[in-house]
């Protein structure tokens, strides 16, 4: 339950215990384990209301921004406890990307990639600002299509796009980890599928950790899948067993849509 | 098929006829009064506008800006005369420019604070209670405001009628406006622009700084110049704080003259009534000219 | 687009490939033997043979789990779905060539008229030789995606089923025995097929039982020896 069966990679992160509950009583998250593998997609998946969401914004501490959170538990990057660790030094190595893109509407898509550094008031020389800008924008297959007007708003790209332009601006950290939640659920089906190509391209040098209500994406796209359901980890298996042959009938339940 | 619709019309047409014409006459009727109504409140404005320029453009030439107001005197010579009265309002504006500028930097970082504390708290009893407050301030009479400051600085303070005192009234005026469009425009944005910059690693502080208050910036700006043209037109509380001035004055614990003032002066004294026409006209330019401005300012923004 | 789809998609065509070289091999030394004088099978030969067999089978169940990983996770469409759905199918049969390939081998030895059997076996080396053929025409259609090389295979069949009827009746004919004798051996010959056949009916029903565990457990039971392990 707690480990997959791709035992050929390490772990970097690792998911102890962990239980969240808004206003004492009521869990979004219970008393989940499990641990992350280095350089995988794993997909987090589950009916509405799951606790998905809530588990994933774990990871970068963003879950304390709803009110009335308790957390219990622990998760470890590369065995330093983030909530022992500053959230800026933390959001640092765990960058995340948003279900509706979101660049910010008053900086220019150069500004948007470097946003980061900018809005932390880390100054870089103009040719190290240049570099990271450029590299961002390749790895995200961005470079060609916006080289031309780095200086526009960002507000002018395709939602497909614009999108990619915040994975982008996460990527310019260059973090260990890369949270989605369901990148690609406002995108159409052509932006989509750049968008998957890309995360598996991304995922030889980050690990990629991705909510998605769509079970398609999951089997396309990642290495472990996670399935939960009423705020528990009920199977976390390498995606092609998990898909082929689930070991609990509640799995196998949500995958031949059953219910959720 | 058409020619099946033309007949089941004309079937209709035949059976129905009030229902079918009184329904097109109930629409042209009311389209009709729209446009009757709309244009006599557009009429009345261009009335206003129209009078003010007609009687007051003679007086409108070099001096009204840089010279200040004549005395009794020297106008009712010049009426008398038949010339146009000499000098201008330049105390006046250079009074208003200053009080609203001092009020302007009282008001504004009050004002925007409370407005992003608002925002950010929205939820909590101490929060509403503030926002009842700001309302009710917003509701007193400009008046009282001016006789409150009246104790508070005039007496106390500065001994004295000055300008200081004029700002802090014109401030108070201004204040709930600014809460108000500050938390309005930042209730705009929306939240995940604020995690996405959270997201980053941003410590709140900046979030605000570097994230909310620069999108939202066209809303500040526009709720501050309204509020800002609100008062350039005040002239109750100015009467009880700063009084009027007939020279220019920089000095803040002295009273300084306003626009406002001088139209209350001139309309007083039968000798410079001419002069309210041209100081009117002058007021309503300039606010139409910041009303444009902060229209200007959101069309760049968005571009 | 969809990196993963075409991975998957060519990682299926190169097992293919690989398994379809193995079962040609597998014919060419099948040539080779019943092409020689005796029939004992040099012990080289039998290893190697049963090697390759061995790999045929681990081929099969590698190549079916791939297909239906890429079915689950891919979602192929079309033509991508039909190449699947074909690839699925012939490598069953593939496996039941290499199969048969193994019981001739096994029966070749029984042989006791080994002078009958020296005197048929250019005729059915020939009947090898055409069969051969048309393996090597049909994969190489599917491969190359040449419907050309299909059509002769589907057209040439008629040929081998003819072959079949005829080759034995003929030496049977053509041989020096009394008439009791020949019609006594025609009677053999077809209680032979008709018990063959029947043993192919039993042997259908373990495949669908075999499957029949997949489907409800997800094992996967082909070519496991022994059931009781489990």
């Amino acid at each position: 339950m707690n480990e997959t069966n791709d035992t050929t990679k390490p772990s970097i992160l690792s998911i102890e215990g962990l239980s969240i509950a808004y206003d004492k009583d009521k869990f979004a998250v219970k008393d989940v384990t499990a641990t992350i593998k280095k350089n995988a997609i794993t997909a987090i998946m589950g009916p509405s209301g799951c606790g998905k969401t809530t588990l994933l914004r774990a990871i970068n501490r963003m879950h304390e921004l709803y009110p009335n959170i308790s957390t219990q538990g622990k998760i470890k990057l590369n065995d330093e406890n983030i909530y022992e660790m500053s959230t800026i030094k933390l959001r640092r190595r765990v960058g995340m990307v948003f279900q509706r893109p979101n660049p910010f509407p008053t900086l220019s898509i150069y500004e948007n990639v470097i946003a980061g550094y900018k809005l932390n008031g880390i100054h870089l020389k103009r040719s190290e600002r240049d570099e990271i800008v450029e590299t961002s924008l390749r790895n995200v297959t961005l470079w060609d299509e916006v080289k031309a007007s780095l200086h526009k708003k960002g507000t002018f790209l395709s939602g497909g796009q614009q999108q990619r332009l915040c994975i982008a601006r996460a990527l310019a950290f260059k973090p260990d980890v890369i949270l989605l939640d369901e990148p690609t659920s406002a995108l159409d089906p052509v932006a989509t599928a750049k968008v998957e190509d890309l995360l598996v391209e991304l995922k030889k040098q980050y690990t990629i950790v991705l909510v998605t209500h769509n079970m398609s994406q999951a089997a396309r796209i990642s290495d472990n899948s996670m399935f939960m359901y009423l705020g528990e980890l009920i199977e976390y298996e390498n995606t092609k067993t998990i898909f082929t042959n689930p070991k609990d009938p509640r799995t196998e339940g949500y995958l031949t849509g059953k219910f959720g | 098929m058409d020619q099946t619709n033309i007949l089941i019309e004309k079937k209709a047409a035949e059976i129905l006829p009030d229902y079918f014409t009184g329904r097109k006459f109930k629409d042209r009727s009311f389209l009709i009064a729209i446009i009757f109504f709309s244009l006599i409140t557009i009429s009345f404005v261009f009335l206003i506008i129209g009078s003010l320029v007609l009687r007051g453009y003679h007086q409108i030439n070099w001096a009204f800006f840089t010279e200040t107001a004549p005395d009794t005197f020297t106008a009712m010579m010049a009426k008398t005369s038949g010339q146009i009265i000499p000098g201008g309002i330049a105390n006046g504006i250079t009074g208003s420019l200053y009080l609203v500028a001092l009020a302007s930097l009282i008001a504004i970082p009050f004002g925007v604070l409370i407005g992003v504390y608002l925002y950010e708290n929205s939820e909590k009893r101490y929060a509403s209670v503030i926002r009842d407050i700001t309302d009710v301030l917003q509701g007193v009479p400009s008046i009282v405001v001016g006789l409150i400051v009246y104790l508070w600085v005039v007496v106390h303070i500065t001994h004295g009628y000055s300008t200081l005192a004029g700002s802090v009234a014109l401030a108070l005026m201004m204040l709930p406006l600014i809460i108000r469009s500050t938390e309005e425009s930042l209730k705009m944005i929306p939240d995940t622009l604020k995690e996405a910059a959270i997201a980053l690693g941003t410590p709140y502080y900046k979030v605000i700084l570097r994230v909310l208050i620069p999108t939202s910036f066209t809303g500040l700006i526009t709720g501050i110049l309204l509020a800002i043209s609100r008062i350039l037109g005040e002239t109750a509380p100015l009467m009880l704080t700063t009084l009027g001035n007939p020279a220019i004055n920089w000095n803040v614990t002295k009273p300084v003259s306003a626009v406002p003032l001088l139209i209350w002066q001139f309309y007083n004294d039968p000798n410079m009534v001419d002069l309210i026409w041209s100081s009117t006209l002058f007021l309503m330019g300039f606010v139409l000219i910041l009303n444009l401005l902060s229209k200007w300012i959101a069309a760049k923004r968005n571009s | 687009m969809n990196i993963q789809k075409e991975n998957a998609m060519q990682q299926i065509r190169t097992l293919f490939d690989e398994l379809s070289e193995l079962v040609l091999q597998q014919l060419d030394l099948l040539e080779k033997i019943i092409n020689g004088t005796v029939t004992n099978i040099p012990k080289e030969l039998l290893d190697q043979l049963n090697a390759n067999e061995e790999r045929i089978d681990k081929y099969e169940i590698q190549i079916t789990d791939e297909i239906i990983d890429t079915i689950v996770l891919q979602k192929p469409v079309a033509s991508d779905l039909r190449q699947v759905m074909a690839a699925y199918q012939m490598v069953s049969n593939l496996e039941r060539i290499g199969d048969s390939v193994m019981n001739i081998v096994r029966y070749i030895p029984r042989i006791q008229e080994t002078e009958v059997y020296l005197k048929m076996s250019e005729v059915i080396t020939n009947m090898l030789i055409a069969s051969v053929s048309m393996v090597r025409k049909s994969i190489l259609s599917f491969v190359s995606s040449d419907k050309e090389e299909a059509i002769w295979t589907i057209k040439n069949d008629v040929v081998v089923d003819e072959m079949n009827h005829k080759l034995i009746r003929k030496a049977i004919s053509k041989s020096k025995y009394p008439d009791e004798i020949q019609q006594l051996l025609c009677t053999f010959i077809q209680l032979n097929s008709i018990i063959s056949t029947i043993e192919r009916i039993a042997d259908h029903a373990t495949n669908i039982a075999e499957a029949s565990i997949y489907a409800i457990e997800g094992r996967d039971l082909r070519h496991q020896k022994d059931i009781d392990e489990q």
